[in-house]
């Protein structure tokens, strides 16, 4: 009998609605075999609570008096991140429940409550916590979307692990109004912040002043170009990883054979006479069909070489590319392949040719061109010219 | 000659486009023609099917 004590849990309900703790201990208590129950009317008698007795389980509300589910949170996640905690709310979309489903043990409950998924839900993450799911897991995502989902005011102070500056987001009623981050001020900060890991989270007191939105984006758009970003920055890091061994390996071969090799470099090596025999020979292969072109970086939109060039429309097409490849990856579709094209007015065309950090851009009047011989003959050549180009 | 590392720029232009074949370029220093008609020695063959792989975020054997 002591040893079945030992071996039960205490789950801590905390809730403001009396009527509700009253009516779920009196429900609970069929399972008391399993686990202890204890209750707090807010996240102040939680913290109590918390302080003085080992808890296997927090059953929290969000909106609560004193001290609410949000400060909770904030506070377990710093003091007591291995205690697992099953989060209850009458704002919860389906998407947002989907989205924090995943993390950790990070539980969501409707209410009003069901109780027969609590009972159940409470059971699973007992049965979770042997495998070590834990607070620590929630994310600032999820934390962020909680928010929003329950239209909270608040003011975030975010420290990431072995980050000098913190970050500070505003919110006003449940809407990201404003995020700064060092330097980084709105959207930027709030792209910077998202992506740190193990990071610290507390609620700070509401600044008396107005706070205006800076932020135009929705939250949700941001969470997804975060995730972007840190992809690709995980990407480009083992792409480094890979050609630093490269680099290595290969130096010493090319010392053998006396071929050049590109070390660990950021600025690629355009070797600008091989770029621009590239535009001539679009030139020549088109002849007058062939009314503009320009070879633009991918990140400024500044031309490097062309004929007719147009400055203005390099930046604005380096946009294009940018929306529409975000706008692909954002619907899930295939991403872009080696081109795409625009039909314009007055049979022309603009062919853009995305080349990694620089886009290759055309406009061709196709009446004097055929757009397959374009396609087909020319465009695996030119893309061949500007591959020698950058290779040096 | 290169017929390896040349099968590797077409994979890796097949399953990541153009962007990732010039990076694959700009990374190695040696572009798909240059890449034909080099010998495929082993480390070479290696070392592009690591950055390859890295590109595709596919083992590129598995392909």
């Amino acid at each position: 009998m002591k040893n079945n004590q030992a071996l039960k849990k205490t789950v801590l309900i905390v809730d403001d609605e009396t009527p509700f703790i009253l009516s779920l201990t009196t429900g609970l208590k069929r399972y008391s075999s399993e686990y202890n129950i204890l209750t707090a009317e807010n996240g102040k008698i939680a913290v109590e609570i918390l302080e003085s007795t080992p808890l296997d389980l927090v059953v929290t509300d969000l909106r609560m008096p004193e001290m609410d589910g949000f400060e909770l949170l904030a506070y377990m996640s710093t003091n007591f991140p291995s205690i697992p905690v099953i989060v209850m709310s009458a704002f919860g979309t389906q998407e947002i429940k989907d989205r924090l489903g995943p993390i950790g043990t990070l539980g969501f409950l409707d209410k009003p409550v069901d109780f027969k998924k609590l009972t159940n839900l409470i059971r699973n993450s007992l049965k979770h916590d042997i495998k070590g799911g834990s607070l620590k897991d929630i994310s600032i995502t999820s934390f962020l979307q909680l928010i929003e989902m329950e239209q909270k005011t608040c003011l975030l102070d975010i420290t990431g692990e072995d980050m000098p500056v913190n970050g500070i987001f505003y919110f006003n009623k449940g809407e990201l109004y404003d995020a700064v981050c060092g330097e980084l001020k709105g959207e930027k900060a709030v792209l910077e912040v998202i992506g740190w890991g193990n990071a610290e989270i507390k609620l700070k007191e509401l600044p008396k002043e107005k706070i205006s939105k800076r932020i135009e984006a929705n939250l949700m758009s941001l969470i997804m170009e975060a995730t972007r970003l840190k992809e690709l920055s995980l990407q480009e890091d083992k792409m480094e990883g890979a050609s630093d061994v490269l680099s290595e390996d290969v130096e010493l071969e090319g010392k053998k054979r006396n071929h050049k090799f590109i070390e660990k470099q950021k600025e690629v090596n355009m070797n600008v006479e091989k770029l621009n025999a590239a535009v001539d020979l679009l030139k020549g292969d088109l002849g007058d069909a062939l009314l503009a072109t320009d070879i633009y970086g991918s990140a400024d939109g500044q031309s490097i070489a062309g004929y007719n060039t147009q400055p203005k429309a390099s930046a604005l097409f380096c946009q294009v590319t940018a929306y529409l490849t975000k706008s692909l990856n954002d619907s899930g579709f295939p991403q872009l392949g080696r081109y795409y094209i625009l039909d314009l007015a007055d049979a022309n065309i603009v062919v853009v040719i995305p080349l990694g950090d620089y886009q290759w851009g055309m406009l061709v009047d196709v009446k004097k061109a055929q757009l397959g011989l374009l396609l087909n003959v020319v465009m695996p050549k030119i893309i061949d010219a500007f591959e020698e180009a950058i290779t040096g | 000659m290169g017929k390896q590392l040349e099968r590797i720029y077409e994979i890796v232009t097949q399953k990541a486009g153009l962007d990732a074949r010039m990076k694959l370029a700009t990374k190695t220093g040696i572009s798909k023609s240059r890449a034909s008609e080099m010998p495929d020695t082993d480390e070479l063959v290696k070392k592009f099917k690591a950055l390859a792989s890295a590109l595709i975020g596919k083992n590129i054997d598995s392909l």
